[in-house]
């Protein structure tokens, strides 16, 4: 069977010494970068970039993938032991986890976490392995219309499924897109914004763009609110389930795991949406819902299922049909850009090295994560007395180091602390800079197709909704709009964030 | 994160996006619009451009409508901006110069600064543990193509009538062997 024989090219690739050290270092870093708040996967990711310049796309991609699934395990231990998620998915865990930790429990809440992570990253990548070449296929079937309309509904949906204002995401979006046409037009050759200057021939760099946004804005903003971290931290024994709690959580995993692979796939979603609508789904459907809040551990182990079955998800569409569906994913992107190769539905049959060797070592980092971090809770529970004076000078120093290596030239330097300023000046204003990631990496995507569409319909702008597919996809858009914008749905989006 | 808009913060957020808007569409003025059926590289930009301006000022007049939040955005750490943005400029401008290991020094001193608890022997100890775990990590291990100690710091640099040949050389000239910056 086709599959098996991909399969075993996967684990060949993936299980080579090299790409497994690559595999353990994005899971450790992942990890770390997950129990350390204030430090997160994009910003991490965005350092990295320029390393995996001297290495080989697969290795990279392993390594920023594990960095960003092991961000979800390190966030959850945090969460529990001391109620500072350290990622924006892990903040449900705390609900209960940190409940359950102040109840003696500690050790089951972080079995449950790892263990319902595992599941459902096993199952995510079966999902991965088994749906992504048929709907590589279905995406050759493509044209320029279809993928215009479906960036228009990878943009809105996560426009939509954000928090915060609707209106100042859009903007975030916008301005992405309109930084993303910086430089030389590639259909015409006339340089667009350039000023003359010959170092921005060839666009914004795209490191230097999220670094100073993500790395320096977020360093910034953390000094506003700089308080030393008293951490005393429980004493955590115990680790084994009780027979009873493994009872209670099949359910929990299952339903998150499913959830979460959803809402994972969708333009939009990711790691953090999935945990919050599975602990809102099994808050409704537990028989124990009662406790929630009190430290059930259904309140661990569906938001942990979803959060990893989500984080992997959502390499679906990255992988095939070359769209991201979050900031992580687009940074991915970039780096595949990097090393030369073009995202979309042809890596599949190009690149199928890379594409099963991604999804097997995904497994392979999912296995690592389960038997490392149990075991090394004490190692990661101490990492976070460091305070974060110590860390964030080091932070830059990678940011420097990182965005001047990309093209030797200290212009990408200069160019990093002025979007360090932007992305503070953003966050003041109450802009999250997220979407901004987003909108740039398709921007220039976006004006592509859409010039094609005119061009082969003959400037005929009914193209996009006479073709069929086009306008389910963009009808799909305009509905997730309305419904986000009606009151009903308004509130209970803004209920769901508050917590 | 609520979805009410503080007044004068968003107003001011609006009034930024129209300019940004603008500035764009100035900036693009000589892009060649071309038509619906061949756009030019102006086209897009434009439309973006005007998106923007429409966001914006929808953005300040919903800010101006809402309720009053906060009086306005809270006090800017203006010694973090200055260290931080700075010493990433200075490491721009005088890597090339004084090579990784001093310059990483000196960013690091400085960024740590910004911070209100740092203290000065931590901050040294982290300086110059930083670099030189990055001068390993970089320029050994990775193979960036960067000095470890740059030309500024070589008596040659600044003094070459002492290392170069007489006659031809020109007092106070750099020799031609010098890489420049």
């Amino acid at each position: 069977m086709e599959l098996l024989d991909n399969l075993m090219l996967g684990f060949g690739t993936a299980l080579s010494p090299f790409n497994l050290l690559y595999c353990f270092i994005g899971v450790l870093l992942g990890t770390a970068v997950g129990v350390l708040p204030g430090l997160g996967p994009v910003a991490t990711i965005a350092m990295l970039l320029p390393i995996t310049f001297g290495l080989p796309p697969v290795s990279s991609l392993i390594m920023l993938a594990g960095i960003y699934y092991g961000a979800q395990y390190g966030g959850s231990t945090t969460a529990i032991l001391i109620n500072l998620p350290g990622e924006s998915s892990s903040v449900v865990t705390a609900i209960d986890g940190y409940q359950m930790a102040k109840q003696g429990r500690a050790g089951p809440a972080l079995a449950t976490a790892a263990l319902g992570s595992f599941f459902a990253g096993t199952v995510a990548t079966i999902l991965l392995a088994v749906a992504a070449p048929p709907l590589a296929d279905v995406a050759l079937e493509f044209g320029p219309a279809e993928y215009f309309s479906l960036m228009v509904l990878g943009l809105v949906a996560s426009v939509a499924l954000a928090s915060g204002s609707l209106l100042k995401a859009f903007t975030m979006i916008v301005l992405g897109l309109l930084l993303g046409l910086v430089g030389t037009d590639v259909e015409s050759g006339t340089p667009r914004f350039t000023f003359d200057l010959p170092e921005l021939a060839d666009g914004l760099n795209f490191v230097a763009l999220s670094m100073g946004v993500f790395g320096l804005g977020e360093i910034l903003r953390n000094l506003e609110h700089e308080h030393t971290r008293s951490v005393m931290v429980r004493h955590v024994s115990g680790l084994m389930l009780s027979k009873e709690d493994f009872k209670r959580i099949i359910g929990p995993v299952l339903r998150g795991t499913a959830l979460g692979s959803v809402l994972g796939i969708l333009p939009g979603g990711g790691a953090m949406l999935a945990s919050f609508a599975a602990y809102t789904m099994e808050k409704k459907l537990s028989p124990n819902r009662a406790q929630f809040g009190k430290g059930a551990i259904e309140g661990v182990a569906a938001p942990e299922s979803a959060n990893n079955a989500g984080a992997q998800t959502s390499f679906i569409p990255m992988l095939t049909l070359g769209i991201p569906s979050n900031p992580v994913m687009a940074l991915m992107i970039g780096a595949l850009i990097i090393q030369g190769i073009t995202p979309g539905p042809n890596v599949v049959t190009d690149e199928p090295a890379l594409f099963w060797g991604m999804i097997v070592s995904m497994w392979v980092g999912n296995l690592m994560l389960v038997l490392l971090n149990l075991p090394l809770i004490g190692l990661w529970v101490r990492m976070l007395t460091i305070p974060y004076h110590l860390l964030f000078p080091a932070i830059i120093a990678f940011c420097c180091i990182g965005a001047y290596s990309v093209n030797n030239n200290v212009f990408d330097v200069y160019m990093m602390a002025m979007f360090g300023v932007v992305g503070y000046a953003l966050i003041k204003l109450d802009f999250e800079p997220a979407p901004l990631l987003l909108g740039f990496v398709l921007g220039p995507m976006l004006e592509e197709n859409l010039r094609r569409a005119m061009l082969i319909s003959r400037g005929n702008a009914m193209v996009f909704v006479t073709h069929p597919l086009s306008l389910a996809l963009l009808l799909i858009s305009l509905a997730l709009l309305v419904i986000v914008v009606l009151p009903g749905i308004r509130a209970k989006r803004e209920e769901a964030f508050s917590e | 994160m609520a979805v009410v808009m503080e007044k004068p913060r968003d107003v001011v957020g609006g009034v930024v996006v129209m300019a940004i808007g603008v500035g764009f569409l100035l900036f693009g003025q000589e892009l060649p619009m071309g038509s619906s059926v061949r756009m030019g590289p102006g086209y897009f930009p434009t439309i973006l451009s005007v998106l923007m301006i429409v966001l914006g000022l929808l953005i300040a007049v919903l800010g101006l409508r809402g309720p009053t939040g906060e009086s306005g955005p809270s006090a800017l750490p203006w010694r973090g901006l200055i260290l931080i943005i700075g010493a990433t400029l200075l490491f721009g401008l005088t890597l090339r110069g004084l090579g990784l290991g001093p310059v990483l020094v000196l960013t690091v001193l400085a960024t740590a600064w910004a911070s209100r608890y740092a203290k000065l022997r931590s901050s040294v100890l982290l300086s110059v543990g930083l670099a030189v775990f990055c001068s390993v990590l970089f320029i050994r291990l990775l193979g960036l193509p960067l000095p470890l100690v740059g030309p500024w710091l070589s008596a040659g640099y600044w003094i070459p009538a002492a290392t170069a040949p007489a006659s031809e050389e020109a007092p106070g000239s750099v020799p031609p062997n010098t890489p420049r910056q």
